[in-house]
């Protein structure tokens, strides 16, 4: 556990080393390095193709190292030039913050998540690429790289930089992304802070914008602050770029907008688009008047986007999950209503007022931004509701604005007891939100997507099995074991239909030759990956049985998944049993929830 | 004035957020149970549809006269603000799962209200009917579940229930597959005596849901509308009555 904390970090230092070379500022030296770390992958990759080596993971090891040794060694001698001083105004500000988010996080929200088990689904596919990366696997299309990706939304950049603790520390990524999302929460709040801080020009607006950031949690598709995923990340990185957007040169703009598309292509997108007119705004530094307008457009363009659900709902890709991600407007409004209370209405409208009477050129792009991303987010297309991981920043925002101008000018008493009782109400609606989320992960009085013994499994599979052995299980089961293990599937959770079929066929037959027989013919959809001799294993177990007792339509649907691991049944034993009993099976491994059969 | 509205706005937004949402279904050890317009269901760790209970299907019972309980479903709701409020907290605070859901309706005898209340009793899923008769007072009250149209309706000793009408080779040769005594009754004949317990099976023989019943009660079953009654005398204007149905672990 203590280890994984440690290299966690090197999730943030390494790319941060690697671009310090460049420049001193944090921000921009982490972009830069994770664009390096990019190419260098890529050119490592062709290099060793062409000449035949196989030793990918070594290479970058070294790289990885080498660039690193010299980078502190570089900034050791840096701070020998230049003694930094210690500013002890920042430590007393982000002391307590720090407190309060740790506090919430491991108090609140992982009080029944032991390390190393999860609470995010996606956290399995992104563990599953970096694995592929770190053995040489690379291809700008995800897709190419495992079939678990059936669709190309983002480059590989993320499970690269992923992919760098595995290759450096030779460590399974499970416990490392446990602290990895502690620290992407924290990054998100200090985010939030300094946002509020710079639009509002005051810590006390600061603090209020990091306690609604800490309380806040889109428990659907968005996801912003909890859950470290390309989606959150870009948002995460593109505040951080707006933050300080008049420190950036046109060439490192340039960089930082390719990092960010890359990251993530669609919210990468938006948050370019945002980015774009942030610089515009700044060199050309409009009248009040025109700001003025460009609000009202705003207001106008939201509502007409928000009002489009009054017409229909449009599915924008051609996938069946699009059609259960496409929710109506009181579903989305409900959904708000989960993660803020009232509060997001009533705090938001007073800022709106607040802003276009009195505010400032910040404060009115922040307007104009928060009503076009909200307005952007509640459209009614699938998927849309995605792009709050990036709205969330802004409308809180506002937000912050409506608590802020009520409590600012009240005596210092006054103000204190109105922030407490604004650290309550969000403390509330925020532990029964996330209470409400957890609860169908609830499995023996932990909260988890993976339990322990699915996790010994996994360790077990990747220490006694060769990672040429396909493995086939339901969606669910083969997408956690294949992330701990490392051990490919056809598709994981994104299990193809024709896997589907002849899985849910093998449920009816009591023929072990046929149940066999079936077995083998299922193929992985990547033909380098499609190796005619090599082990093949059928993984059984409680969400095994769960997924077969689903009706045929929702097992043929990405959609449904068993979400939290399951114990076996006397009657799931007995079905292990009757395997077992054949020759053809071997039953290489066995714990309460899983059994593990050797297909000969 | 500023800090009043700044309490103000809190206050609602709570208790918006405690009120809402939560009292609509909970999770159970092995499921889940949710509430609709007209019944409440309950789902299997699968997601599975295993049982559903309304006072549609429930029976009023006035000497040998039988009605359902409601014909008519006028209003439905999930208890009042403040016990939505109070199931919110003690589930907060105390990790306590109930489920309300009111009715209120009529049937041939006049309107009548139901209360359900579904509590996860941690080793078993009770079920609270609380009958209010507003003018006539039933002499017995007929607690009907709807189990899943594959599943079938066993007992502690091991023989499988059907209606004559209903029954026919393949069902037999189900019974005799899944090493159960085949038992044909009418739709009005109740189950022999002795029986401990009522067990939902799936097609495959595996326990869905196991429903104990008293010595007192007379257990009926519909096989075309998959109800199965279980049958219990009351005596008040108001009267209580509370089924347990245990999950298999």
């Amino acid at each position: 556990m203590i280890i994984d904390f440690f290299i966690s970090l090197s999730f943030y230092f390494v790319p941060y080393l690697a671009g310090r070379f460049f420049t001193k500022n944090i921000i921009q030296a982490w972009i830069l390095g994770a664009f390096t770390w990019f190419i260098l992958y890529f050119f490592t990759a062709g290099i060793l193709n062409l000449f035949g080596f196989s030793n990918f993971a070594q290479v970058i090891r070294v790289l990885a190292i080498g660039i690193s040794i010299l980078s502190i060694f570089n900034i050791a001698l840096s701070f020998r030039k230049n003694k930094p001083r210690i500013n002890k105004k920042a430590i007393l500000i982000f002391f307590p913050l720090i407190a309060f988010v740790t506090l919430i996080y491991f108090l609140i929200w992982l009080r029944n998540t032991p390390y190393p088990l999860q609470l995010s689904w996606d956290t399995y596919e992104h563990i599953t690429l970096a694995n592929t990366i770190s053995r040489g696997k690379l291809s700008l299309l995800t897709s190419q790289i495992s079939d678990t990706f059936t669709f190309n939304s983002y480059s590989p950049l993320f499970q690269i930089l992923l992919s760098l603790p595995k290759i450096i520390f030779q460590r399974n990524l499970l416990g490392v992304y446990w602290w990895l999302q502690y620290w992407h929460y924290l990054l998100t709040i200090v985010a939030s802070f300094f946002l509020a801080k710079k639009i509002f020009n005051s810590n006390f607006f600061g603090f209020v914008s990091a306690v609604v950031a800490s309380l806040v949690f889109e428990s659907i598709m968005v996801y912003s602050s909890l859950f470290l995923i390309p989606q959150t990340l870009v948002a995460l990185i593109m505040i951080l770029i707006y933050i300080q957007i008049k420190q950036y040169r046109l060439i490192l703009l340039i960089i930082a907008a390719i990092v960010v598309f890359l990251m993530h292509y669609v919210v990468g997108v938006l948050c370019l688009s945002i980015l774009v007119v942030s610089f515009l705004v700044n060199r050309y530094n409009p009248s009040n008047g025109f700001l003025n307008k460009v609000v009202i457009f705003s207001t106008l363009l939201s509502a007409g986007l928000i009002g489009l659900n009054f017409l229909g709902r449009w599915q924008t890709l051609g996938i069946e999950e699009a059609s259960h991600f496409n929710f109506s407007l009181p579903q989305k409004i409900v959904f708000l209503f989960d993660w803020y209370g009232l509060t997001l209405f009533a705090f938001s409208l007073i800022g709106y007022i607040f802003i276009v009477i009195k505010g400032n050129q910040a404060q009115k792009l922040l307007l104009a931004i928060a009503l076009l991303v909200f307005g952007l987010s509640l459209a009614p297309f699938s998927y849309f509701l995605k792009f709050f991981v990036l709205g969330r920043y802004f409308v809180n925002l506002l937000l912050v604005c409506g608590i802020g101008v009520l409590l600012i000018k009240l005596p210092r008493f006054f103000r204190m007891v109105g922030f407490f009782w604004i650290v309550v109400v969000f403390l509330i609606t925020f532990y029964k939100n996330q209470l409400v989320y957890k609860e169908p992960l609830r499995f023996e009085n932990i909260d988890t997507q993976i339990s322990k013994e699915e996790v010994a499994a996994g360790e077990w599979l990747s220490l006694n099995l060769s990672k040429d052995t396909f493995l086939i299980s339901d969606p669910g089961t083969q997408y956690v074991l294949e992330a701990v293990s490392g051990i490919n599937t056809q598709g994981g959770a994104y299990m193809n239909l024709s896997t589907r079929k002849t899985l849910s066929e093998i449920n009816d037959l009591s023929n072990k030759k046929m149940i066999k027989e079936k077995l083998l013919n299922i193929k992985d959809q990547l033909s380098s990956e499609n190796k005619a001799k090599r082990d093949t294993i059928f993984v059984i177990g409680g969400r095994y049985f769960a997924w077969q007792n689903f009706s045929e339509k929702e097992k043929e649907s990405f959609f449904y998944n068993v979400w939290a691991p399951k114990i076996m049944t006397e009657q799931d034993s007995a079905y292990v049993d009757f395997l077992k009993s054949d020759q053809d099976f071997k039953l290489l491994y066995k714990n309460d929830e899983i059994a593990v059969f050797q297909i000969l | 004035m500023r800090l009043f509205i700044i309490i103000i706005i809190g206050l609602s937004s709570l208790v918006f957020t405690l009120s809402k949402i939560q009292t609509d279904h909970i999770f159970i050890k092995n499921g889940e149970v949710k509430t609709a317009a007209y019944n409440i269901d309950f789902y299997n760790n699968s997601g599975k549809l295993i049982l559903s209970v309304s006072p549609l299907n429930d029976y009023y019972y006035d000497g040998f006269a039988k009605d359902h309980l409601l014909t008519k479903i006028k209003a439905s709701d999930k208890g009042s603000l403040f016990q939505q409020i109070s199931l919110t907290i003690k589930g907060l605070l105390f990790g306590e799962k109930q489920l309300i859901w009111r009715a209120s309706g009529n049937n041939s005898k006049g309107n009548i209200t139901v209360n359900y209340s579904i509590e996860d009793k941690s080793d078993r899923i009770e079920i609270t009917r609380k009958v209010q008769f507003v003018k006539t007072v039933a002499t017995g009250i007929g607690q009907a579940v709807i189990f899943c149209p594959d599943c079938l309706i066993s007992d502690n000793m091991h023989r499988v229930y059907f209606n004559g009408n209903s029954f026919n080779g393949e069902k037999m040769n189900l019974a005799l597959k899944l090493n159960l005594l085949p038992f044909v009754l009418g739709e009005n004949q109740f189950f022999p005596a002795g029986i401990s317990k009522i067990i939902v099976l799936d097609s495959r023989g595996k326990t869905q849901i196991e429903i104990p019943v008293s010595p007192r009660d007379q257990i009926f079953l519909q096989d075309k509308w998959h109800l199965l009654e279980v049958k219990s005398v009351i005596k008040d204007t108001e009267s209580v009555l509370k089924q347990n149905l245990y999950f298999p672990s």
